[in-house]
């Protein structure tokens, strides 16, 4: 599936993670500004709500070069806009069983709840899912490939 | 399986002027499918069949309704159109009820129970196979009597086993008998058992040997959007996988970059036609009524009905939900309940 296996020991996997901006975000601020140490390769996008996010920007990713997509908002009950993160949960867990049938490795998406106090939670989904993503190897099958 | 009694319904409709046209379907050229077709006058619904060769499934065509401009000083005909349906086809009207394209009174809905409806290209073949004449399907009457599809013509009779020449779709149809209808022709029909045999193989498979599956499949695919064009749950104006001209420029501001976003490019490459594909799954997500029409049109012959398939059965296996059962506005993600399923989330 992967070329480049063999290169897993040094692989430092790049991961997508939409966050919502009044739970995660402020999470993962904790995080910093409680100096846990988390790895480096989460690149954070910021967006006012989890249902902003459109499944199809999880494909974007995937396929702009992205090893593991990660999305996280409130907790259900605490959404800042009240009912938005009920939304995504039914999205996104439909979302997950179809990329798995269409045979993507369901450990390259992962999905969570992290609130604004939760510093330490965030290192923990972060670290969860460094780990699967090493596991697994680059993603090479639905990156943009150039045609010499 | 009557055309008179479509014929009569139908004439009768258009010659009161209860319905401004009537949706059904003529016999076709090659003398083996229908085609669908707009009457006007009780003349031309005269000319209506309804066999199991009408596979076409008519809510598709209401869409173009929407589209027409009026011309100017023209008065908006509010009578309702007149439609044929069958089992599955009254999903998908139903879906446009539910979603508010259409009102109900808008539509006049003659709703037939169905057997099943022939593959059209396998009874060609199989009509080859055994030497018929091709002259003979000038005079061709097809009709499904228990398990054997009928061909007759010039007064002889030709009998193919049901399996053989039946759709894929309708050999696990739960919905044989029209959900919502004014009208009503034929007997009930004994549904198919609620069961996903067909998916039964891909469900087998590691995630690896389904990405080689779906690689090999939509590899072949031309992005020619059949499969888009015949949905009747598709019916945007501008399609998300089809803008007409994202021209950004460095006064583009966000907004209108975020309207313009494309997420899959017009050149039908291997990894865009998994997005396309994929979107389209998405965006039929607990709307898709199963009708497989997506299946039927594609020139190359990708098994999408795999994919919405599995989607039903995910949808209706997690929520409960299912689209198209009657006119009350429903949308499964447009709602939720507090204690939806968790699964998944860290």
């Amino acid at each position: 599936m992967t070329d480049n296996n063999e290169n897993n020991e040094n692989f430092e996997p790049k991961i997508i993670a939409f966050l919502c901006t009044w739970c995660s975000y402020a999470g993962a601020d904790l995080a910093g500004s409680a100096r846990i140490q988390y790895p480096t390769n989460v690149k954070i996008i910021k967006v006012m709500c989890s249902s902003r996010i459109n499944p199809l920007f999880v494909l974007r990713a995937f396929r702009k070069g992205a090893d593991g997509v990660l999305v996280s908002g409130c907790h259900p009950g605490d959404c800042h806009y009240l009912t938005g993160n009920y939304f995504t949960r039914r999205r996104l867990i439909l979302f997950k069983k179809q990329l798995e049938w269409v045979g993507i490795d369901p450990r390259r998406f992962h999905m969570s709840w992290v609130s604004a106090s939760e510093g330490q939670g965030w290192a923990d989904v972060v670290n969860k899912v460094i780990d699967d993503v090493k596991e697994l190897g680059p993603q090479d099958e639905m990156k943009r490939k150039v045609v010499e | 399986m009557s055309n008179d009694q479509l014929r009569k319904i139908a004439s009768t409709l258009l010659a009161e002027g209860k319905v401004k046209y009537f949706l059904g379907n003529v016999r076709g050229a090659d003398g083996f499918s229908s085609k669908p077709t707009t009457a006007r006058t009780p003349e031309e619904a005269n000319e209506f069949v309804w066999d199991p060769s009408c596979v076409n499934n008519m809510a598709s065509y209401l869409h173009e309704d929407k589209k027409r401009i009026l011309k100017r000083g023209e008065e908006p005909d509010t009578r309702p159109i007149g439609i044929f349906v069958k089992g599955c086809d009254s999903r998908s009207v139903a879906l446009n009820i539910q979603e508010h394209i259409f009102e109900r009174e808008q539509i006049y809905i003659v709703g037939a129970t169905c057997e099943g409806v022939v593959d059209v290209p396998k009874l060609k073949k199989a009509w080859m196979k055994r030497g018929l004449p091709v002259a003979a399907t000038n005079t061709l009457q097809l009709s499904i009597v228990g398990n054997e599809v009928i061909a007759s013509f010039d007064g002889k009779q030709e009998k193919f086993a049901k399996d053989d020449v039946i759709m894929q779709r309708c050999k696990v149809c739960r919905y044989p008998n029209p959900v919502i209808h004014d009208e009503l022709i034929g007997e009930q029909v004994e549904p198919k058992p609620d069961a996903y045999p067909d998916l039964e193989e891909m469900e087998a498979m590691s995630p690896a040997e389904r990405w080689a599956f779906w690689t090999d499949q939509f590899s072949n695919c031309v992005r020619c959007l059949a499969c888009r064009n015949v949905c009747p749950a598709c019916y945007c104006r501008e399609c998300s996988v089809q803008r007409s001209n994202p021209a950004f420029g460095p006064r583009t501001t966000p907004t209108e970059k975020m309207a313009k976003a494309q997420f899959s490019n017009k050149t039908p490459t291997k990894e865009d036609n998994f997005n396309f594909h994929m979107s389209r799954m998405y965006h039929m997500t607990g709307r898709c009524t199963n009708c497989g029409e997506c299946n039927r049109v594609c020139p190359v012959g990708i098994p999408l009905r795999l994919l919405t398939r599995k989607m039903d059965k995910d949808v209706r296996e997690t929520y409960d939900h299912e689209s198209g059962l009657d006119t009350e506005p429903k949308n499964l993600l447009a709602e939720y309940r507090d204690d939806d399923p968790e699964g998944g989330f860290l």
